[in-house]
């Protein structure tokens, strides 16, 4: 493990991906320590402020700090992040576990799943299922879970294809292993490098998606702080102060970079092999 | 029996020494090698692994990785300096005047064409002006002579198609199909079955009949190379400790690690509950190579002069060579 | 005779319903001597080890353990035969999980058993100090070892639960000869010190000659020859078997033996051909060998005791000498 990140660390675009990724966590983590105003605090009078000291990226349009939204904004875009990837990883692993061992019409059955669910666009996925629920914050991370669990099922499924009759797991057989055995202890940690670097490169994707369907006003509902609904927000006062849309898209597009900087630097670290792949 | 050997040897390798770059540091994966076959000649080379026998081949066919870190001496072929050759000299070198059968067939054999195209394909070069119907009719000619049956049939199959024995025969054939001089053939039959080793070991025996060019036959069986090759040159840890008539070796070895050796093998005599020899200790250490005999360390022998330098290899009796002091 | 330890009773084992892997194949491994099986690839000689681990079930005949039938034990003591025959596996680096240090590795039986560890550490570092494998081994993961050492490691894991029948799969496949003999010793040394019995699958006949007491030879999914070695070996009956003996390569400088070999392939277990088996490769094959599939019968003779072998005209070729 630490072997993986000083390779990480070795590479120039690596090493760039995670400070960014260091500080984004780190400015997410402690938003409500960091923030020097309550996010949700308002000040009409002072609307529309330019950076200044008492406000280092200034105000919106009704004068709440934009430097304390960005950070919860952070926090909110991180959660969305984590929770998604973890249960899409989650669900996806084992799915992918058990059509590699399942007897053919199971298979079938649970690639015929994953084939359904690639084929919606998962903004679009996204608008729909918002549209019968209404929007909110679980939602969402449910939703893009959902779309992701394909990606991760393919690429576990493939895994333990290729693993399947390893001698070191007849080995294990003869020795009296159970398939629980088998799977836990010396199947799921070959396996999940490459399912490690996916989830790696898959955050920035769902960062966006939360953004954008934010953005749309069908994501994370106000007064809770998102990048996307910043930005829509700030789009929409665009002529009376530039400050929110630079802010809170150069916030999203450091985090999209740094995340995918740090998971091609971890994918090569890990598996050079995999570097072809798309 | 064989014809005398002419003067100048086909291939003579002089003080051929090379080392590969490492994450570890530099690897001296062959020192001072020095080797010689003689025009229509069988040569086997044994060695255990880590001996440098397939580093010495490629080196031959000067198919190296690219971790190469240095190389001295020369390898001549029929008097050209194989390792001064410029590059597309050499690939013109490689199947024409030399050619190499591996120990997997199928990195010789492409999957997706069949055997016909491949066997005419490889021919296109040597002889430029034949037809292609020519060309044909000798690859069919030749997969016969390597005992492939009903080859005009056959040829129009893909490799996956065969065994693992007649793959091998059909590498053998194309590797003969330009009449290299020189044949190199890396533990050809040790993915094989024993009845079907037999069988390539006897194909390699008719070949010789009909083929005036020379074998280097690479192996780590002291039988296989016993019983099929004229002479015998045993490597240890990247350096020739031992060359001989095979009968010489073979009946008279001189060197304690070829001694050794022959009595790890197994023989007749053993019987059920007897305690099977073997050479104490490993494979020494090619990163930090001592300026002495490699094998003192496992040599029961040794002693002081042993760590006086590397011995030469030198002639101990009419054609036979040992780098020993004490042989 | 002492009662068998292991033994496979007319056992069949069809794959996909065509393919005959196994042919009605029956012998029986007695305690503490060592039977070799060998045959060339096809032979079915991987599928015969299976059986005897109790890996694969057979689609006809028995597989009896202690006089038991493996597949018939209730629940509680399919786990206990589990723990009596156990394997040592032809690649010895790849046959240990990767992610798992040598200590996992080695203690790995025993959680499978829910043995308790530290009960069960000093007989390990008995094993650990019977098969030389170094303290400082244990923190290692597989691919920190060299291959002697992992190989060590896989008879250890092998030994940890104490079987009775260790099968012991192409065990010097890739070893050099400097150090063949080591590794045979050592098994010796083991069996005689925890009273083990051996199935050694092995294609190369110098080293079946020398550590086993009894040889099974394996041709298409039948057993055509059987016996005590040194009396297969000195006097061979079925001509598979010569063949065998006459293409292992041996030190014959003087070229004394001129290698015999049989023509042909090993014909697909898919396509057999009528009569005996081996008659498309045999070179004494008549007739009635193209329509008669021989048994597996006695040979008749003194000194063939115990020596059987499928063929319809045994023993026909002069003695070696």
């Amino acid at each position: 493990m630490r072997d993986v990140f000083a390779r990480v660390w070795s590479s120039p675009t690596g090493r760039l991906g995670l400070i960014l990724v260091a500080l984004i966590v780190l400015l997410g983590a402690g938003a409500q320590v960091l923030s020097p105003y309550d996010p949700q605090k308002l000040d009409v009078l002072n609307r529309f402020a330019a950076p200044s000291l008492a406000h280092p990226m200034g105000t919106d349009q009704l004068g709440r700090d934009l430097f304390s939204r960005i950070l919860h904004g952070t926090q909110v875009a991180l959660l969305v992040a984590l929770s998604t990837i973890a249960i899409a990883l989650a669900v996806g692993t084992l799915l992918g576990i058990a059509a590699a061992y399942a007897p053919p019409q199971g298979e079938r059955l649970i690639l015929v799943l994953f084939d359904i669910i690639s084929s919606f666009p998962s903004l679009v996925f996204a608008l729909a299922v918002v549209a019968l629920l209404g929007p909110g914050l679980s939602k969402v991370v449910l939703i893009v879970s959902v779309t992701l669990v394909p990606h991760f099922g393919r690429v576990a499924r493939a895994q333990v294809l290729s693993l399947k009759n390893a001698p070191f797991l007849e080995a294990e057989r003869v020795l009296g292993a159970g398939p629980v055995r088998l799977v836990l202890v010396h199947i799921l940690p070959n396996i999940m490098g490459p399912l490690v670097v996916l989830a790696s490169m898959d955050i920035p994707v769902v960062i966006t998606i939360e953004a954008g369907l934010s953005f749309l006003g069908v994501g994370v509902p106000p007064p809770l702080p998102s990048w996307g609904t910043l930005l829509n927000d700030g789009y929409a006062n665009l002529n009376q102060s530039p400050w929110p849309v630079v802010s809170s898209g150069v916030m999203l597009t450091l985090a999209t970079l740094g995340f995918t900087l740090f998971g091609e630097a971890l994918r090569d670290a890990i598996d050079p092999k995999l570097r072809t792949t798309p | 029996m064989t014809a005398p050997p002419l003067a100048a040897p086909l291939l003579d390798v002089q003080g051929l020494s090379l080392s590969f770059a490492t994450a570890r540091g530099v690897a001296r994966v062959l020192r001072d090698v020095t080797l010689a076959i003689p025009r229509g000649r069988i040569v086997g080379v044994v060695g255990e692994s880590g001996s440098g026998k397939s580093t010495m081949a490629s080196a031959v066919m000067r198919l190296l990785p690219p971790n190469l870190h240095a190389v001295t001496g020369s390898i001549t072929l029929d008097g050209t300096d194989l390792l001064a050759l410029p590059p597309d000299a050499m690939r013109r070198m490689r199947g024409r005047r030399v050619a190499m059968v591996f120990q997997d067939p199928m990195t010789a054999l492409n999957p997706v064409f069949r055997v016909e195209t491949q066997m005419v394909d490889v021919q296109r070069n040597a002889f430029p002006d034949r037809s292609r119907r020519e060309l044909h009719a000798r690859a069919v000619e030749m997969l016969r002579t390597v005992g492939i049956p009903a080859p005009e049939k056959r040829i129009r199959d893909y490799p996956h198609q065969f065994s693992g024995g007649m793959r091998q025969r059909i590498v053998i054939a194309m590797a003969l199909l330009c009449e290299p001089e020189l044949l190199i053939a890396d533990e050809p039959t040790t993915a094989l079955d024993v009845t079907i080793e037999a069988q390539i070991l006897r194909l390699f025996e008719d070949l010789r009949a009909g083929f005036d060019g020379s074998i280097l036959f690479i192996s780590h069986s002291l039988g296989v190379v016993s019983s099929l090759c004229d002479e015998v040159v045993v490597m240890y840890a990247g350096t020739v400790v031992e060359s001989a008539s095979a009968r010489d070796l073979f009946t008279n070895p001189r060197h304690p690690y070829t001694r050794l050796l022959l009595e790890c093998e197994i023989g007749e005599g053993d019987g059920r509950g007897e305690r099977l020899r073997s050479i104490p200790g490993g494979v020494p250490d090619l990163f930090d190579v001592p300026d002495a005999c490699i094998f003192a360390g496992r040599c029961p022998q040794a002693h002081d002069r042993c760590l006086q330098g590397v011995p030469a290899l030198r002639e101990v009796a009419p054609g036979h060579r040992a780098a020993c002091v004490l042989a | 005779m002492t009662a068998p330890l292991a033994s496979i009773e007319n056992v069949t084992v069809l794959y996909g319903g065509v393919l005959r892997a196994v042919d009605s194949v029956s012998f029986a491994i007695h305690p503490g001597e060592t039977l070799g099986l060998v045959g060339e690839s096809g032979s079915g000689k991987t599928t015969v080890s299976k059986l005897i681990l109790g890996l694969l079930r057979p689609t006809e005949g028995r597989v009896l353990f202690d006089g038991r039938d493996v597949h018939a034990l209730p629940a509680g003591e399919r786990r206990w035969f589990r723990r009596q025959a156990q394997m040592i596996f032809q690649d010895p680096v790849s046959s240990l999980s990767p992610r798992l240090t040598i200590r996992t590795l080695l203690e790995e039986p025993l959680r499978i058993h829910g043995l308790p560890l530290k009960e069960h550490w000093p007989r390990m570092r008995e094993l650990m100090d019977a098969i030389g494998i170094k303290e400082a081994l244990l923190d290692k993961h597989p691919h920190q070892v060299s291959g002697g050492q992992a190989r060590r490691v896989g008879i250890a894991r092998a030994l940890v639960l104490n079987p009775r029948l260790v099968v012991a799969d192409e065990p010097t496949a890739g070893l050099d000869v400097s150090i063949q003999g080591d590794l045979l010793n050592l098994m010796h040394d083991l069996q005689g010190r925890f009273g083990l019995t051996y199935l050694l699958v092995s294609h190369n006949l110098s080293v079946v000659r020398t550590v086993t007491d009894e040889v099974a030879v394996m041709y298409l999914g039948r057993l055509v020859e059987h016996g005590p070695t040194r009396t297969v070996f000195a006097r061979p009956a079925h001509p598979y078997t010569r063949a065998l003996i006459a293409a292992n390569p041996v030190i014959d400088p003087e070229r004394l033996h001129p290698r015999a070999t049989i023509a042909g392939e090993i014909p697909s277990p898919t396509a057999l051909p009528p009569g005996c088996r081996f008659q498309t490769r045999c070179p004494k094959a008549q007739p009635r060998c193209r329509e008669q599939d021989p048994a597996l019968v006695p040979v008749a003779g003194p000194d063939r005791l115990g020596q059987s072998a499928a063929c319809h005209f045994p023993n026909d070729a002069p003695e070696r000498p």
